[in-house]
């Protein structure tokens, strides 16, 4: 995937380091697809949703996964061809399956992102979203970017035999399973009811603080890097189930107009 | 001559549920644009799959129809003097290039001028179809739109290519960066190349190609299909129309394949099963004898085999151990132990968790269970107690997947656990009607606690400052009390909403409460009006209703329905309304003491007194059973009274002591007709 990225003069980027809930967290993506600029840019993301978790019980859903992220900007014009091309790149013979282009209108409430595309079903199973980028952060893109998000786990379990996650070869002598299986229940043990409530409803509230002096004072990417983390402890509190409907609106609005805000700095900033 | 035109636009996949609309509204847009152009034709027909629309209209003119223009010139009597055109009148012909003898006169307004018939240019149709293409195009409605390329032009999803061909002729044009050509593309998978199109023979170049272009066919086909690979296990298939229609619009060619899963999971309630299938994966489930079956049948856009057949089975399995995986653990706590867990969940920052909201609707529902007749109030204030607890299961707090059944997950659990039938469908049934077009509570317990439900929703909302303004109404407060509407009038509660606002208000036991009584009293004002309206209520009757009194929705609602009926006579309704407001223009808003008897004089007054108080007993019966067509009915018979007074006796008389006397005898009149309406908010057209 990377080295057919990297030949369609795509940037390889890096993982980001704090819990990111998508790989459009990492700022290679939130603040990229904002300004004039050209950039194309990949990277893998270890992505974390304390909520999906199954204390490693189910064989396909997980509180951590990997995604892999393609931003391009502009959207090129036979943006769908080359991804039909990356699916072949990755072994899969486009012509021998259902490839569906399924409505799915991408929106990540707590970002202000919202865009218009598609998840793209391969034989039924969802395994990429693929958006046109129209706001991030509040703010109406030009151009439009267009967002390729593939979920590795679902593409592997499609590429192998394998029926379960933990089943898939890593190496020689190691599974996924080997490598995360441990780590996925205590995980799961934490998200859904270890982590402690009150101190993560005060942590909330510092990273919220925290967020806005520093981007107050322009320190924009340890300020950003605070609403990340305030998002994740936002995702915790709602696996602990600690969250009304109504309760998580608040929340994610909160976190949205910090979003904005940091988008916002960065356009004052560097365009 | 004539020929057939052809647009098609092509697109990247446009959102099953879009499709039709679109269609639509771009032939209306062609077939608007062709009249106001005077351009004759015959047939339009429309066709569209996930990345085409298209129309071709046949047998369409070449160029504009003639038509002749007047123009108006100078007034006659300049024009000709003495019979003899004038310079004037030569000036102007030759101006608008008419011979001078071709000239008329006609009259305007009275006057008479010289007029010009001029014949207009005419535009050649390809011209008309060059010009106006992009703006036809831009205004085919789409629920949502989009910005893909540097023109940011709005369109559901990118534009790829267009096909625009009168007859053999290309329409040039260019949208979104796009030029119009002659070629179209074949199936993604299985044909994915070029096409040449004949506009003659278009559907059966795509069908070439891999592309059943018309919806008719693909979804008759499907249906087909279905039904026979359901045969093939002896069963029959559920074919909801909306997942037809869906899927239909998810493909472009028609292929069905038929997959299984694991009978474990028929152990799974019937509605995770369907959901899972259905609204997930758009499959079509297999029943035989009104039972699942362990098979699932799916459109698929490509030629089945074996790998598509396991992908697609490995996926429902997925979505199954999903839920079987939150059914198995959500079963090891009882539902009514899950009542306490409420508490940690916490409903709104300023007023509580849910543990504090379900005290509350327990108290509610206990206090309107206590004004209705025949209901079991031990099964409301169990049921109310228990019908947010399965906001606690992992199946409902997910967030995703099974979500949408709360309610139903919750009664499912309870009747696992042998609970009573009645409390089951509390549980199950108060969240009804979720919108406009749902059902109702199917038992009155349910409809009770679906009430308190709802106004302890708005009556929260309101004390914390979330108030719908505007078209902002994030957490359906409107939609909300529209179904306590609908519950009230159906279920024929009487309810006084003045006590029930005080008494959800007294419920909540918060620092500070701020009074919005004003505000959700407003509230319920509009969204009755609205009501009403919508049941199609005149608007004055409304208004009239309504000044009476909102506080009853039933009696409100019902008074207003005897209106518009008694309204059907419209001579009859006339003249009781307008002796009402002869009544009250004389009153000009005096509240008066009681009249005396003893100083009524005349004849007249005399006997409407003595008419009123005839019927005033037997008003108040049928106003107290609620009979208001019986209540108007009666209230008609004192029109010719009224109208006789006013004719022959001087109500503002000098006598000071009659005068007052007269008023208060109107005054009492008045009275018995405000118990059914305020008849001066009505109309008369």
């Amino acid at each position: 995937m990377e080295q057919f990225w990297a030949e369609k003069d795509c940037l390889i980027g890096f993982p980001y380091t704090s819990e990111v809930g998508a790989a459009t967290f990492n700022p290679l993506t939130f603040f990229g697809s904002l300004g004039g600029n050209p950039l194309n840019v990949a990277y893998i993301e270890t992505t974390r949703r304390p909520k999906d978790g199954r204390y490693a019980e189910n064989p396909n859903r997980f509180q951590q996964f990997h995604q892999y992220q393609v931003l391009l900007k502009p959207a090129p014009e036979s943006i769908q061809k080359l991804f039909l091309d990356s699916l072949k790149a990755l072994s899969i013979d486009v012509k021998q399956h259902d490839i569906r282009f399924v409505e799915d209108d991408w929106e990540s409430p707590t970002l202000g992102a919202w865009g218009l595309g598609w998840e793209v079903w391969l034989d039924g199973q969802e395994i990429t979203q693929f958006t046109y980028f129209q706001q991030i952060g509040g703010i109406n893109l030009d151009p439009v970017s267009v967002e390729l998000t593939y979920g590795l786990e679902r593409i592997a379990l499609f590429l192998s035999d394998a029926n379960s996650v933990f089943d898939l070869t890593w190496s020689k002598d190691i599974k996924w399973g080997d490598m995360n299986k441990d780590s996925e229940y205590q995980f799961c043990v934490y998200n859904f009811d270890e982590a402690d409530v009150k101190s993560l409803f005060e942590y909330f509230d510092e990273c919220m603080k925290e967020a806005n002096r520093l981007m107050d004072k322009g320190l924009l990417y340890p300020g950003y890097d605070f609403v990340i983390k305030a998002s994740h402890t936002f995702n915790l509190l709602d696996a602990r189930g600690a969250l009304s409907v109504k309760q998580r609106n608040n929340y994610i609005l909160e976190i949205r107009k910090l979003a904005g805000k940091a988008a916002k700095k960065w356009l004052e900033l560097y365009s | 001559m004539v020929r057939t035109l052809l647009i098609e636009i092509g697109t990247e996949e446009i959102p099953a549920g879009y499709l039709r609309t679109a269609v639509s509204s771009f032939a209306d847009g062609f077939n608007s644009l062709l009249d106001s152009k005077r351009v004759a034709r015959s047939n339009t027909r429309t066709f569209f799959t996930p990345r085409r629309l298209a129309i071709i209209i046949d047998d369409v003119a070449l160029s504009q129809e003639k038509t002749i223009k007047k123009i108006k010139g100078p007034p006659a009597d300049i024009a000709y003097k003495d019979g003899k055109p004038t310079s004037a009148a030569k000036g102007f012909a030759s101006g608008k290039g008419v011979p001078l003898d071709s000239l008329k006169i006609e009259e305007f307004k009275g006057k008479r001028f010289i007029v010009a018939e001029v014949e207009e240019e005419i535009a050649s149709t390809i011209t008309i179809l060059k010009d106006n293409l992009l703006e036809v195009v831009k205004n085919i409605k789409f629920p949502k739109k989009m910005r893909w390329e540097e023109t940011n032009f709005l369109f559901a999803r990118p534009i790829r290519w267009i096909v625009a061909l009168f007859g053999d002729e290309l329409i040039e044009f260019s949208i979104a960066g796009v030029k119009s050509g002659r070629i179209s593309m074949g199936h993604r998978l299985i044909s994915p190349g070029e096409i040449e199109i004949e506009p003659s023979n278009y559907v059966e170049n795509l069908k070439n190609s891999y592309v059943v272009v018309d919806y008719d066919e693909r979804e008759k086909k499907l249906r087909e299909m279905i039904l026979k690979k359901a045969g093939e296990v002896g069963g029959e298939p559920v074919i909801p129309e909306y997942l037809l229609e869906e899927v239909t619009n998810l493909i472009e060619y028609p292929f069905v394949i038929k997959g299984s899963f694991d009978e474990k999971f028929l152990r799974l309630p019937e509605q995770v099963i369907l959901t899972a299938m259905e609204s997930h994966q758009r499959y079509f489930p297999v029943k035989k004898d009104g039972n699942l079956l362990p098979y699932f049948i799916s459109a698929v856009n490509n030629v089945p085999n074996k790998d598509i057949i396991s992908g697609n089975e490995k996926v429902l399995e997925a979505r199954l151990e999903d839920a079987r995986f939150y059914w198995e653990t959500d079963k090891k706590i009882s539902i009514t132990d899950r009542v306490s867990i409420l508490d940690g969940i916490i409903w709104h920052k300023s007023l509580g968790t849910l543990l504090d909201r379900t005290h509350r609707l327990v108290k509610l529902s206990e206090w309107i269970g206590e004004r209705v007749p025949d209901v079991n109030n031990e099964v409301i204030k169990e049921g109310a107690r228990l019908s947010k607890a399965d906001l606690t299961t992992l199946m409902i707090r997910d967030g995703k997947e099974f979500t949408n059944l709360e309610g139903h997950i919750g009664a499912e659990y309870a009747r696992e656990e042998g609970m009573e039938e009645v409390i089951c469908r509390v549980i199950e049934e108060h969240y009804r009607p979720r919108n406009a077009e749902d059902g109702l509570p199917g038992t009155k317990e349910a409809a009770v606690v679906s009430l308190a439900d709802r106004i302890d929703l708005i009556i929260g909302s309101f004390l914390a400052g979330d108030i719908p303004t505007g078209s902002r109404d994030p957490l359906g407060l409107r939609q909300a009390f529209n179904g306590f509407i609908r519950i009230v009038v159906d279920f024929k509660f009487d309810v006084s909403m003045e006590e029930l606002v005080e008494k959800g208000t007294e419920e909540f036991y918060i620092d500070n409460i701020p009074n919005r009584k004003e505000e959700i009293v407003q509230f319920i004002k509009d969204r009755i009006e609205s009501y009403l309206q919508s049941i199609g209520i005149r608007y004055d009757i409304a208004n009239a209703v309504l000044s009476r009194g909102w506080d009853n929705l039933l009696t409100a609602t019902m008074i207003a329905n005897a209106m518009m009926e008694f309204r059907k006579d419209e001579d009859e309704f006339e003249h009781l309304v307008i002796g009402q407001k002869r009544v009250s223009n004389i009153l000009e808003g005096k509240k008066m003491e009681l009249m005396t008897e003893s100083l009524l004089k005349e004849e007249q007054e005399k006997r409407l007194y003595l008419e009123a108080k005839n019927i005033e007993s037997e008003l108040k019966k049928y106003i107290g059973k609620k009979r208001y067509l019986d209540a108007l009915n009666l209230l008609k018979g004192l029109r010719p009274f009224i109208d006789s007074l006013f004719d022959n006796v001087l109500v503002m008389t000098d006598e000071e002591e009659l005068r007052h006397n007269r008023l208060a005898l109107l005054y009492y009149v008045r009275g018995l007709f405000h118990l059914v309406a305020d008849f001066e908010e009505i109309v008369i057209d």
